[in-house]
């Protein structure tokens, strides 16, 4: 249960030498104020995102944990897995009940808990999934969740075992992803499996439909939905391949490194390592490639760089995500940072927003960008957000106002917006004591100047006057 | 004023020569001097030296003010029965001064039938010998004294005219309540004797009627008191003594009413038997130990200075609480036996020592006496100090409001305002229970989750300030320890270098209470302590029935102050176990008065080496500019720099805006410190830290938080800090040169602060309560646009309207900001009864380093 902590002689040892410094006062930097959130004592591993003002955190403490991001109260603690916790999942109440959300826990103690989010209360405590829960996902569509493990089962919103399978790989079930209404994707090691839900009325079946052709050689280490109908996986040796939806084929690959030895790197390093991917729009996807951030253009087939920076971090990217409405591109990673990534200020002369979160983080127009084929992008670094003292895990964005990190060390930093947490406070003072502010300087500029010594005797003879004496 | 003149005049003998003689200088000087003697006439030099009082320079006997407590004894008339502090008033004839008080009053108490008096109050001012007191008589009752009254008194007795004159009225209030102290727990007492004495009378009755019956039996051999006594009396006497006692009863009982005094006397005896017979536990042997000794403590002090007692009498005393019986006050469990009376009862022969005072008031006494310290402490400072106090007392309300620069109150944001204070948002007030709840699991709970891995807390070395809100604000006064320091549990003054900063827990203390905060939770019933524990300063916990009215419109420091001090001496005695008392002092926030803070400068004080520090370091403004900011401050040394570090961090203090211990806590040095992490932050403005010895790999101001702190590296005399471009604080530096000493020059640097927290003030109410109606209706299209706009127009502001050079608009910003959070801070805790995380501000300022 030792918490992870990179101390800086660790950090100097790493062999990236030439990462970017922050400029010191981070002119670009809006993070300037953070609310830290204790609870967790270990790890925080999984952050969700409930609604606009609420996530839940669980993590190796055995815990799980519901927060309001306005002002970082804890609302709810959910306790009561003996191991720790794996993965969350949210379900969402069908639209037009008045349900509350429930949190799905999944932890190595081959628990899966159904909780009321609202009153932290367990409503089903399942134990028929015998394994360890590696993952789970919803299925919206027939209002049921698989679980993946070492098996894949099906669950009713309610808890009941709808149908379990074995998983054909050798290995436990690490990602699972829905990509079509009945159709998810389980990935176990580095093979890539397809199933089929098949429901009618009260039964549900799941059914083994493909073995994704083998591409990758090492693990699959991310794997992500891609708004135009396909989806990608991406593996420990680096490469990334991304497939239809609808015929299951692999459309493309990038990133491909022949050498085992070259991907395998120093010590088994694999310094090519795809630890997580985003595809924030067609076209393009983002992804943490060791230490590094490559964003492909996956509209062509040799898979184009749009925009690279090598090194971003000194150790490998954990998570990575648009912050702020798309106005940062954020990394976080082993080192303990997040950092901040977006256009050179100087190229800022329009304060415009872009339309779309490429486009923000590259500063250039689609145009622009198609016009100048073959330049790679190096987005600029605007801020450093240091505070976690261990491995960050990953993020969640709430926009304005701001996001939630969490790391190695158990603590979840909300960092905030510092000017408009200045303003929000001034505002509520100023609804609080009224329109009255000019009346307070007058007085209190007399009362200062008021001589101290002042009539305070006469009372005091008059007093003693009437006191009773001799 | 009159004396004034003469000492003016005393000086100029070498002009006599014009009037022709010295009887002539003297008659024009003081023409209606009464008791003109010849020595007067003489030359000085000629006199001989004898402690007659130099009139030309009137010195009082008294050096320092005291309370005398005397009372009237049947024996021997009236004697002073002790001083507070033990051994004052040395030149001070106590004998005559008791004399001269106690005839004041005594005749008031001779009335036929059983009264029950008022106390009384004389001030005495005594010119001639420059002898002021304020004199508080009151009555205690006795069943075995001459008409049941045990006359006594207490003076304030002071050199300083005017102090008596002015807060006559303060003392006047504050002595009722000690009065009442005594005498309610003397009125319970004398309740039960009375009662007792009737059912011995009773059965004297009936043994006489059986007597009667019966006949005398001539050759008693055995002639036994008993029957002495009966042959002594008759029916008739014995029901006339039985009518005056069902008097007395009838009087008394009513007077009985106030049940939280009662409760507390009630849980002092509870508590002491319990500890005694628990004596096994060692726990409680410890505990019992402490009373013990502070009784020990109280006697020596105090009871020495009695007349001397007969060694029975002293032994009982000492004995109260060990193998004496110690009178149950409220015991009901057992019967009374009724006895025929005693021969010495009616006969009255007043050759028998009356018990004494602590006899008299079981339980009631230690209270009163300790709240006689108290307010001996209080009043015995300098008078301007007191009224400047009191002035500045009205600063503490709001809670939310206040600004403190260095533990001094600066500035009330919020006076006169009173909407934010008068609830309707449910804000500061001290009777909320839901701001109690949160309190306590404020200190139970919050501090103690964060572990030592993302903090440099440890739970058993650690520095533990305790957590306490805005609201729980209340008053000491510096020099309270030197006149406590025989006590063992002075923890609240400021002065001793132990008590500011840190409490230091036990993880087992701390881990113990879920009695404790059970106690807490459980409102009214779970019994006063927990009332105490949480009362603002303005409800005055023991002894106070006094009508609230008058608290409430005069709410000065002193009544804070005092409060303050007699809760938690009141906890001393009540409160369950030495923990209790520790996370009750955490809860509070000593802040004092400016006035208070120079009137008690010493090498202990909050500020004492600034002008070292200043002439050490010449990046000071860049020092005091990171205090003044916000940004918090380590101050690292060497690993056998700890004095020096706690001797820099107590001088800087003086800078330290802010006073909410979580948020604005000073940690003089660590010794053992540890990798300083983020939640520290939060809670750390001022930290102290020594390296240790062994270099580890891991600095102790890790990458983490590098960006966010200044260091002040005293080893290699280095600061990293952000540059200082402004000019206010490099003023207060520069003028440290026209000041010689810091007696003088910490004043200065109190006005310079309470300067700049007004300009924060005029920020805070004319740009920060306006300034965002602008921002809301403009939506910006880039939040980087938004905070630039702002941060120009605040510059703006600061330039045009409170003529502050932009590189002091920090500063600004941040005072101001310290009474926005503890407002927030404090509607959210009343509106959710819930502890919100601290913020932090994230100080991103490029940093230099100056070479010291």
């Amino acid at each position: 249960m030792a918490m992870l902590e990179i101390s800086d002689m660790q950090l100097l040892n790493s062999l990236v030498k030439n990462v970017d410094m922050v400029e010191d006062a981070q002119p670009c930097n809006l993070y300037r104020e953070v609310l830290i959130l204790q609870h967790h004592t270990d790890i925080v591993r999984a952050l969700i995102k409930v609604d606009d003002h609420r996530c839940v955190s669980a993590g190796d403490d055995c815990t799980a944990a519901l927060w309001d991001i306005e002002d970082g109260r804890k609302l709810n603690v959910f306790s009561g897995h003996k191991l720790p916790i794996n993965c969350i999942l949210l379900l969402k109440p069908e639209p037009g009940s008045y349900d509350d959300i429930l949190l799905i826990t999944g932890a190595s103690d081959k628990h899966i808990k159904v909780w009321n989010i609202e009153t932290g209360q367990c409503l089903e405590d399942i134990t028929e999934h015998n394994s360890s829960v590696k993952c789970l996902a919803s299925l919206p569509a027939f209002d049921i969740f698989i679980s993946g493990g070492e098996k894949l089962c099906a669950w009713s919103r309610k808890g009941k075992q709808l149908h379990q399978v074995e998983n054909p790989g050798k290995a436990d079930i690490q990602f699972l992803l829905p990509i079509k209404e009945n159709r998810f994707v389980a990935a176990c090691e580095e093979s890539l499996y397809v199933y089929t839900v098949e429901y009618c009325g009260d039964s549900c079946e799941i059914k083994f439909f493909k073995h994704l052709f083998r591409q990758h050689r090492e693990a699959i280490g991310s794997l992500i939905n891609v708004p135009d109908g396909s989806f990608a996986s991406g593996s420990l040796d680096g490469l990334i391949v991304l497939w239809s939806s609808h015929t299951l084929s692999a459309i493309r690959q990038f990133n491909q490194i022949k050498e085992e030895k070259e991907f395998r790197g120093i010590d088994n390093h694999y310094p090519f390592s795809i630890q997580h991917m985003i595809s924030p729009e067609k076209g393009c996807i983002f992804a943490a490639v060791g230490n590094s951030i490559y964003v492909f253009d996956i509209t062509k087939d040799q898979g184009r760089i749009i925009a690279k920076k090598q090194d971003a971090h000194m150790s490998k990217i954990k998570h990575m995500d648009f912050l702020y409405h798309g106005l940062y591109l954020a990394t976080c990673s082993e080192d303990g940072a997040i950092k901040l990534w977006g256009r050179a200020p100087a190229e800022k002369n329009d304060k415009d927003y872009f339309m779309n979160p490429l486009e923000t983080f590259t500063g250039l127009s689609d145009k622009i960008r198609k016009l100048k084929k073959s330049e790679t992008v190096e987005p600029c670094l605007l801020g450093e957000c240091l505070g976690h003292s261990g491995a960050v895990q990953l993020f969640v964005d709430f926009g304005e106002e701001g996001f939630v990190s969490c790391g190695g060390d158990g603590l979840l930093i909300l960092w905030k917006d510092g000017v408009l947490q200045n303003l929000k406070r001034s505002q509520f003072i100023g609804e609080m004591t009224g329109a009255t502010q000019s009346s307070y300087t007058c007085s209190t500029l007399t009362g200062l100047s008021r001589p101290i010594f002042t009539g305070d005797d006469d009372q005091a003879t008059l007093r003693t006057e009437e006191s009773p004496s001799d | 004023m009159k004396r004034a003149e003469k000492k003016k005049l005393g000086g100029g003998y070498a002009f006599n020569a014009m009037f022709g003689g010295y009887a002539d200088v003297a008659a024009y000087y003081h023409p209606n001097e009464e008791d003109e003697s010849i020595e007067e006439h003489i030359a000085p030099d000629l006199l001989p030296i004898y402690e007659k009082p130099d009139p030309w320079n009137l010195r009082s006997p008294i050096e320092k003010d005291f309370v005398l407590l005397a009372e009237f004894s049947e024996l021997e008339g009236p004697r002073p029965v002790l001083t507070i502090p033990y051994g004052t008033g040395g030149q001070f004839d106590k004998n005559n001064f008791a004399v001269k008080i106690m005839s004041v009053d005594y005749h008031n108490i001779s009335n036929n039938t059983f009264t029950v008096s008022d106390d009384t109050q004389v001030m005495i001012l005594e010119n001639r010998e420059g002898v002021y007191a304020y004199v508080h008589h009151f009555t205690l009752y006795d069943i075995h004294a001459r008409g049941f009254v045990r006359p006594f008194c207490m003076a304030y007795v002071t050199a300083d005219e005017n102090k008596m004159l002015s807060a006559y009225e303060d003392m006047l209030n504050e002595f009722s309540k000690v009065s009442k102290c005594f005498s309610y727990a003397n009125k319970l007492l004398f309740l039960k004797d009375i009662k007792h004495h009737i059912k011995n009378l009773e059965h004297t009755k009936e043994c006489l009627q059986k007597l009667e019956g019966e006949p005398p039996k001539p050759n008693e051999s055995d002639s036994t008191d008993e029957n002495d006594v009966l042959s002594e009396l008759t029916i008739t006497q014995v029901e006339s003594m039985i009518a005056e006692a069902k008097h007395i009863e009838k009087v008394i009982m009513p007077l009985l009413t106030d049940k939280k005094m009662e409760l507390k006397l009630k849980q002092a005896e509870d508590r002491f038997f319990m500890s005694r017979s628990m004596d096994f536990e060692e726990e409680h042997e410890r505990e019992e130990e402490i009373v013990q000794e502070e009784i020990n403590t109280e006697e020596k002090k105090e009871d020495v200075n009695c007349i001397k007692e007969t060694p029975r009498r002293k032994a009982s005393v000492y004995s109260l609480y060990s193998d004496y019986k110690p009178c149950r006050l409220f015991d009901e469990t057992r019967e009374y036996q009724p006895q025929i009376l005693s021969s010495a009862f009616f006969r009255k022969k007043f050759d028998k020592l009356l018990r004494n005072l602590h006899e008299l008031c079981p339980w009631g006494s230690h209270n009163a006496l300790r709240r006689l310290r108290c307010i001996q402490r209080y009043f015995s400072r300098d008078l301007a100090t007191l009224q400047i106090e009191k002035e500045e007392g009205t600063l503490i309300d709001p809670a939310a409001g206040l600004l403190t620069i260095g533990r001094c109150v600066t500035l009330n944001f919020m006076q006169h305002s009173g909407r934010l204070a008068d609830g309707g948002y449910g804000m500061s007030l001290p009777s909320n229970n839901l701001l109690r709840r949160r309190l306590s699991e404020d200190t139970l709970g919050s501090f103690n989750s964060s572990e030592s891995f993302y903090s440099i807390q440890d739970d058993r070395e650690s520095v533990h300030s305790g957590v306490s809100s805005a609201a729980e604000v209340a008053f000491i006064y510096a020099n309270s320890s030197h006149c406590d320091e025989h006590s063992p549990r002075n923890r609240y003054s400021i002065s001793e270098a132990d008590d500011y900063f840190v409490i230091n827990y036990k993880e087992g203390d701390v881990y113990e209470p879920p009695k404790a905060r059970e106690r807490y939770l459980t409102g009214s019933s779970a019994g006063t302590s927990s009332e105490r524990s949480f009362t603002t300063a303005t409800d005055i916990s023991f002894g106070t029935d006094v009508d609230q009215d008058l608290y409430t419109t005069r709410r000065s420091f002193y009544d804070r102050a005092i409060s303050m001090d007699s809760n938690c001496t009141s906890d001393d005695l009540i409160s369950s176990s030495p923990t209790d008392l520790e996370s009750n002092i955490s809860r509070k926030v000593a802040v004092i008065s400016a006035a208070d803070h120079i009137f008690s400068l010493n090498s202990s004080s909050i500020g004492h080496g600034i002008l070292k520090v200043f002439q050490e370091y010449r990046c000071s403004p860049e020092i005091l500019a990171t205090l003044l900011t916000g940004r918090p401050l380590v101050v690292l040394g060497g690993a056998k720099d700890e004095k020096a570090v706690t001797a820099i961090v107590t001088a800087l203090w003086l800078f330290l805006p802010g006073h909410t211990i979580p948020n604005h806590a000073v940690v003089p040095c660590l010794s053992k410190p540890k990798q300083i992490k983020m939640v520290d932050l939060a809670h750390f403005k001022l930290l102290g830290m020594c390296r240790p010895e062994r270099r580890t790999s891991s600095p102790l101001v890790p990458s983490s938080v590098r960006n966010y702190v200044s260091v002040l590296d005293i080893e290699r005399k280095m600061l990293t800090a952000p540059a200082y471009k402004g000019h206010i604080i490099k003023d207060i530096y520069k003028q440290r040169k026209i000041f010689k000493t810091e007696d003088t020059y910490i004043p200065f640097v109190h006005c310079e602060l309470l300067e700049l927290a007004t300009r924060a003030f005029i920020y805070y109410h004319c740009f920060c309560q306006k300034e965002p109606s602008s921002f809301q209706d403009n939506d910006f299209a880039h939040p980087l646009e938004r905070a630039n706009v702002y941060n120009m127009k605040s510059t703006e502001f600061c330039d045009t309207r409170l003529s502050v050079h932009p590189g002091d608009v920090p500063v600004i910003e941040y005072l101001s900001e310290i009474v926005k959070m503890q407002q927030y801070d404090e509607w959210a805790r009343c509106s959710y009864s819930d502890t919100l995380p601290t913020s932090v501000k994230l100080d991103l300022r490029e940093c230099k380093v100056f070479k010291a």
